[in-house]
């Protein structure tokens, strides 16, 4: 403990790390927990927005729009956004090459061969209809409840 | 060593028969745990009682022929209790039949983990969205982790059930969920009677990342997010830990109620059982080996 200790982080970036009782791991993981959730936003967006509709979209109070804006800066460093200028502000949205592309790979890998799903499946749940009406019952309540 | 080797066996079947017991009375997390545990043992208690039963088998008919025993050595094996032959013939076959299940279920592992690794390469960053109409969220387990969410799922949910969804996923990976899985597999590849453990500790593990979904989000958020993935649609064949996969029904209810405590009381059994089952197969070693050490 207290010792510098080497972390290989995503990608080849390598960062000496100071480790006290775990917590600066810990900063490390809420802030890619954080990143995931704004990319994550920006993917579920109607088109491209700005960092204050992004920091709305989240639905969290207690997250500072500074923060927000931090992150998308940074995700769009990585080459995962796009933006332009939008009367003042940047309007993001996201790099769909990307995304297009490791969807076919993973289309290849959802198919697979027969022999690779029986080992891979584990064991599939389909829903059944008492399952589904409950499942749509939870649902309508909580919408209630919302209103 | 004629009784003491076949008790391990009658062990791992009752420590099967318990798993759903388990799973009632403990909490997601440990009962993970506690059942990896299981598995990990029976499935090597299932090896290592094979392994002794053919080479007790096979003891006997050697003497019986001879084959360069001096006739001494050849009447002490005669003369010890040994396993029948055919049983030891059984044992072989079954121990082979068991490698191959095991070996065949490491390859799948592998070549998925490939696969799923060409997806993720060269992606920098915890999220991977994949832009595809089917909904689905997997945990991958390589490197760091990444958890590929569609695009379909990402608008089937609101923000706060994005966050219990990514919650899950990253609970998937932080707690390395796949070894556990990976252990129950090849139990359940060994010994087709530990199936259901292996189907038990598949569902404990969705629960366990369920239950940090709900400590991320609350119980509503999480039950509701889980309920809506999985009313968008069947995810196809599954990949490694998909979100929303193992009776989904039963874990939505689950997080409609409160979190389960821990009866340990509930260990209490298996310990005893798993304790037994490791004296008698250490007994049945060492009359293995004794015979081994005639020759």
């Amino acid at each position: 403990m207290g010792a510098p200790v080497t972390h290989r982080v995503r990608g080849a970036e390598v960062v000496e790390v100071v480790q006290m009782s775990g917590r600066s791991s810990r900063v490390r993981r809420e802030s890619g927990a954080l990143e995931s959730e704004v990319l994550s936003a920006l993917w579920a967006a109607a088109g491209p927005v700005t960092a204050a509709q992004v920091h709305e979209a989240l639905e969290a109070p207690d997250l500072a729009y500074k923060t927000v804006l931090t992150v998308v800066s940074r995700l769009f460093d990585k080459g995962q956004l796009h933006r332009k200028k939008a009367g003042r502000a940047f309007v993001y949205w996201p790099v769909r090459a990307r995304a297009e592309h490791a969807a076919g790979l993973m289309t290849a890998v959802l198919a697979g061969d027969v022999d690779r799903t029986a080992v891979l499946q584990g064991f599939v749940d389909a829903l059944d209809a008492d399952d589904e009406a409950a499942l749509r019952t939870l649902l309508d309540r909580s919408r209630e409840r919302r209103r | 060593m004629i009784y003491t080797v076949y008790l391990p066996l009658l062990a791992v079947l009752i420590l099967a028969g318990m798993a759903p017991v388990l799973g009632q009375w403990l909490s997601p997390s440990v009962a993970t745990r506690v059942l990896g545990a299981v598995a990990l043992l029976t499935g090597t208690a299932t090896v290592t009682t094979l392994l002794l039963l053919g080479i007790g088998g096979v003891l006997r008919p050697v003497a019986l022929v001879g084959w360069g025993l001096d006739p001494d050595t050849a009447r002490a094996l005669l003369a010890a209790d040994s396993v029948p032959w055919p049983l030891g013939a059984a044992a072989t076959m079954m121990l082979a039949v068991a490698v191959v299940r095991a070996w065949r279920v490491i390859r799948g592992e592998r070549a998925a983990l490939n696969d799923l690794r060409r997806v993720v390469a060269g992606h920098d960053g915890e999220l991977l969205v994949l832009d595809d109409e089917r909904p689905y969220a997997y945990a991958v387990p390589s490197g760091l982790g990444t958890i590929i969410v569609s695009t379909a799922m990402l608008s089937t949910l609101d923000a706060a059930e994005r966050r219990a969804m990514l919650a899950h996923e990253r609970a998937h990976l932080s707690g390395h969920h796949h070894r556990y899985r990976m252990v129950s597999r090849l139990a359940a590849a060994v010994n087709p009677a530990l199936r259901q453990l292996d189907r038990q500790i598949g569902f404990q593990i969705e629960r366990c990342a369920d239950e940090h979904a709900a400590t991320a989000t609350g119980r509503p958020v999480a039950a509701r997010s889980l309920a809506r993935a999985a009313l968008a649609g069947p995810a196809g064949s599954s990949g490694v830990l998909a979100y929303a996969e193992h009776a989904v029904a039963s874990r939505v209810r689950a997080l409609s109620t409160g979190p389960t405590p821990d009866r340990w009381i509930a260990v209490l059994p298996s310990l005893v059982l798993a304790a037994m089952a490791m004296a008698a197969l250490a007994d049945a070693a060492g009359a293995c080996c004794r015979l081994l050490a005639m020759l």
